[in-house]
C-alpha cells in the first residue's frame, strides 16, 4: 500500500524528516507517536502533498508508484485521505456543497459517474447518521462555528464518503472530550477493512484504547527510532519519550 | 408622506441649483477628500456629450433577464415604452420627461435627499438628465414580482444620463432589480433616489456592466420602522464610481448594504458610502467584498455618521478585499463618526490573498486547485449578499462571475 523510503524533507530550509522509513500493508493500522517537533505533522502533510514542504531525498511509493510529483487533489483521487489536526473553517461554502463537490471530484478521478443530488443526499444522510451529525450542521458553512468535536466528526464523515484506501489521522484526538473521542473512534473503526490502511498520529496512548493499532512507531528527530506492537504505546505512557529523544 | 407641500420646487430650478453647486465644489480632483485613492483623470477631459433618445434599439440580453419581473426598459437613459411592461396594480409610473412636461407633483422629491457633502456625480446628473423613471408604490401595496429596471446604453461616443425616483408609501413592499449595461466607448451617469415611507420595505439590487465610465449614485431616506436592502454587483471599469447616501430619519429604520465586486484587468471599482443615523434605534450594516485580479484596483470609503440624537444605534461595517495577483491593489477607508454616547458600532477592514490552508483542505479532498479557488472566491463574494438577495438572483450573478473569472 505505502512504502516510505529514506524520506528527507524540509520546510523553509529547516530539515524536519531525516531518512524516514515506513511500510504499511493493506488492512494494517500503524500508530505514529512522538514528542512535539518530532515531525509527525510534517509526515502527514508530505504524504498528502501540502505545498511548502520540499522532499530532498527518498521517495513515497503508494500502490506501487511514486506520488511525489502528484498534486494533492490527485493523491486524494488515488485514495489518500488526511484527517486534519485542525480542520479549516471556510465561510460561505455550505458543508453539503463541499461534500458533494469533493465526492464527485474523487469519483471523476476514479472513472466513476457523478452522483446526482438525490443519490448523494441519501448516501450523505446515512453516513452522517452513523457519526451523529445533524442535517442542520451540514447546511452550515464548512466547519464555521463547529465545536472541536463537530469538526473532527465532519472530517471523518468526509473520510467515510470518499472511501480512501489510506487514512491518515493527524492528532484526531486533540481538542476532543471523551464522548466526542468515542464517536470519532467508532466512526474510524467502522471503516477498518482488509483493503484499507490507516496511519494514526497521536501524542497520547488514549486514542489507541479506541483505535487498536497493529504497529506502533516512535518518531523522534525526523526518523522512526523504535517500532513495536500496541504494547509499545503503553510503555510510552508509563515512561515518556525521554528515553528516545535523548538517544 | 405629503407630496403637496413642496410643489414650488421645479425640475428646472433643481437644474439651476446643480449648476451653482458644481461651480462651487468643482469637479473632483486628486485633493478632493471623497475621491482620494480613486482616479479623477476623467474629469480633466470633457465628458462625452449627452446621448439622445433612440427608438429602434437592438438590445443585447441583460444579466438578470431570466428573472420573472415587471420590466421597464431605458435606452440611453430614455424610457422605452415599447419594450416595457405595464405596471401592476398599486404601482404608478411616470417618465421623468413627462413629469417635467406636466409639472407632476412627484418632482418635488427629486433631489430632496440631503447628502452630507455635495456630490459632483449627482450635480452632473441634475444638469444633464432629461428622462428617467418616477415610480410610486401605493400605501400598503406589497408586490409579488420584482420590478426590473433595465438601463441599456448601446451608443458609443455619448454619455447616457439616467434617473430613478422610487417613492414607497407607508406599509408598501417592493423589490427592484436594476441592471446597467453600457457599450464600450460610452459613459453612463445614473442617480437613483429611494424614499421609504413608514413601515415600508424595499430592496434594490444594482448590477453594472461597463467598460469605460459609470458614475452612479443611490440615495435613500428611511422613515419609521422601514427596511432597506441595497445590493451591488459590479466589475469595475476604467472608472466605476458608485456613491451611496443613506439617511435614517425614522426610529426603527434598518438598512443593509452588500456590495460584491470582481475587478479585473486594469479596472477601477470605487464604492463610496455615507450612512447617517439621525434618530435613535436604527441599525445599519455595510459589507463590501472586493475580489481584485490582475492590476485592478478596489476603492471603498464607508462612513457611518451617528448624530448626537441617534442613541441606541447599531452600525456595522466590513470592508474586505482579496488580491489574486501581485499587481492588484485595494484602498479601504472605514470611518465611524459618532456624536451619541449610547451606541454600538463596529468596523473592520481586511486585505489578503486566498487562504492557502483552505485551498489545501479543499484539494486534499480531491477538488482540483482551480475549482477550489472558484469555491473560495464565490464564497467570498456571496457573503456580501447574505439576507440581501434570493437564491435565484445569486445563481445568475455567480454564473456571470464564473464567466468573467474563467475568461
Amino acid at each position: 500500500m505505502l512504502e516510505i523510503e529514506n524520506l528527507t524533507a524540509q520546510i523553509d530550509d529547516k530539515q524536519i524528516l531525516s531518512g524516514l522509513n515506513l511500510t504499511v500493508k493493506p488492512g494494517e493500522v500503524h500508530a505514529i507517536m512522538g514528542p512535539n517537533g518530532a515531525g509527525k505533522s510534517t509526515l502527514s502533510n508530505v504524504i498528502s502533498g501540502r505545498e511548502g514542504y520540499e522532499v530532498t531525498a527518498g521517495d513515497i511509493i503508494f500502490k506501487g508508484n511514486s506520488i511525489l510529483n502528484i498534486d494533492p487533489d490527485d493523491r486524494a483521487g488515488l485514495g489518500i485521505f488526511l484527517a486534519f489536526q485542525y480542520p479549516v473553517e471556510i465561510p460561505g461554502v455550505p458543508t453539503v456543497t463541499f461534500l458533494k463537490t469533493a465526492l464527485n471530484a474523487v469519483r471523476h478521478k476514479r472513472g466513476q459517474d457523478p452522483l446526482d443530488m438525490l443519490e448523494f443526499s441519501k448516501l450523505m444522510k446515512r453516513k452522517a447518521k452513523e457519526l451523529d451529525i445533524s442535517m442542520d450542521m451540514l447546511k452550515r458553512s464548512l466547519n464555521v462555528g463547529f465545536s472541536g468535536g463537530e469538526k473532527k466528526r465532519n472530517d471523518i464523515l468526509q473520510m467515510s464518503l470518499l472511501e480512501p484506501s489510506l487514512c491518515i489521522l493527524d492528532e484526531t484526538d486533540s481538542g476532543l472530550d471523551i464522548d466526542a473521542l468515542k464517536i470519532v473512534a467508532d466512526g474510524v473503526n467502522l471503516m477498518r477493512s482488509p483493503e484499507r490502511s490507516m496511519i494514526v498520529i497521536t501524542h497520547y496512548q488514549r486514542l489507541l484504547d479506541y483505535i487498536k493499532p497493529d504497529y506502533v512507531h516512535i518518531l523522534s528527530k525526523g526518523k522512526i527510532v523504535k517500532s513495536g506492537d500496541a504494547s509499545l504505546a503503553l510503555e510510552l505512557e508509563k515512561d515518556g519519550y525521554a528515553a528516545y529523544t535523548n538517544s | 408622506m405629503s407630496i403637496a407641500n413642496n410643489t414650488e420646487k421645479t425640475k428646472s430650478n433643481y437644474r439651476d441649483n446643480a449648476l451653482v453647486v458644481l461651480k462651487e465644489i468643482g469637479l473632483p480632483t486628486k485633493r478632493t477628500e471623497l475621491w482620494r485613492g480613486s482616479d479623477v483623470s476623467i474629469f480633466k477631459k470633457d465628458m462625452l456629450p449627452p446621448a439622445e433618445r433612440l427608438i429602434n434599439a437592438v438590445l443585447e440580453p441583460s444579466l438578470l433577464d431570466a428573472i420573472e419581473s415587471t420590466k421597464i426598459v431605458f435606452v440611453n437613459g430614455f424610457h422605452h415604452p415599447a419594450l416595457s411592461d405595464d405596471m401592476p396594480d398599486g404601482v404608478s409610473f411616470i417618465s421623468l420627461s413627462d413629469a417635467i412636461e406636466t409639472s407632476d407633483a412627484s418632482l418635488s422629491f427629486i433631489g430632496s435627499i440631503k447628502a452630507p457633502q455635495d456630490q459632483a456625480t449627482v450635480a452632473l446628473n441634475a444638469i444633464n438628465v432629461r428622462d428617467g423613471a418616477i415610480i410610486k408604490i401605493s400605501h400598503g401595496v406589497k408586490l409579488e414580482k420584482p420590478i426590473q429596471l433595465i438601463f441599456k446604453n448601446p451608443v458609443t461616443g455619448f454619455t447616457a444620463y439616467g434617473r430613478v425616483l422610487i417613492v414607497a408609501e407607508a406599509f408598501s413592499q417592493a423589490d427592484f432589480i436594476v441592471s446597467h449595461d453600457t457599450q464600450a466607448g460610452a459613459f453612463e451617469n445614473h442617480v437613483a433616489e429611494i424614499i421609504l415611507g413608514d413601515n415600508s420595505k424595499i430592496s434594490y439590487l444594482k448590477t453594472v456592466n461597463a467598460v469605460d465610465v459609470h458614475l452612479g449614485a443611490v440615495s435613500a431616506q428611511l422613515g419609521r420602522h422601514t427596511n432597506l436592502n441595497i445590493g451591488y454587483y459590479t466589475k469595475g471599469a476604467d472608472l466605476l464610481r458608485n456613491d451611496t447616501i443613506v439617511n435614517l430619519n425614522g426610529e426603527g429604520g434598518n438598512v443593509n448594504i452588500g456590495a460584491a465586486s470582481y475587478i479585473y484587468d486594469k479596472r477601477l471599482n470605487d464604492h463610496t458610502c455615507i450612512v447617517s443615523h439621525h434618530v435613535p434605534h436604527c441599525t445599519s450594516s455595510q459589507v463590501y467584498k472586493n475580489l481584485v485580479n490582475h492590476s485592478a484596483r478596489a476603492v471603498v470609503r464607508a462612513k457611518t455618521i451617528v448624530t448626537q440624537n441617534a442613541q441606541k444605534t447599531d452600525g456595522k461595517q466590513m470592508l474586505q478585499a482579496l488580491l489574486l495577483e501581485e499587481g492588484a491593489s485595494s484602498y479601504a477607508k472605514p470611518e465611524l463618526e459618532i456624536y451619541a454616547d449610547d451606541v454600538k458600532c463596529a468596523h473592520g477592514s481586511t486585505v489578503g490573498q486566498l487562504d492557502k490552508d483552505a485551498l489545501f483542505y479543499l484539494c486534499s479532498r480531491g477538488i482540483p486547485l482551480n475549482q477550489a479557488k472558484g469555491l473560495l472566491t464565490r464564497a467570498f463574494l456571496t457573503e456580501a449578499f447574505t439576507d440581501i438577495i434570493n437564491d435565484d438572483l445569486l445563481t445568475l450573478i455567480m454564473a456571470d462571475f464564473d464567466h468573467y473569472m474563467n475568461n
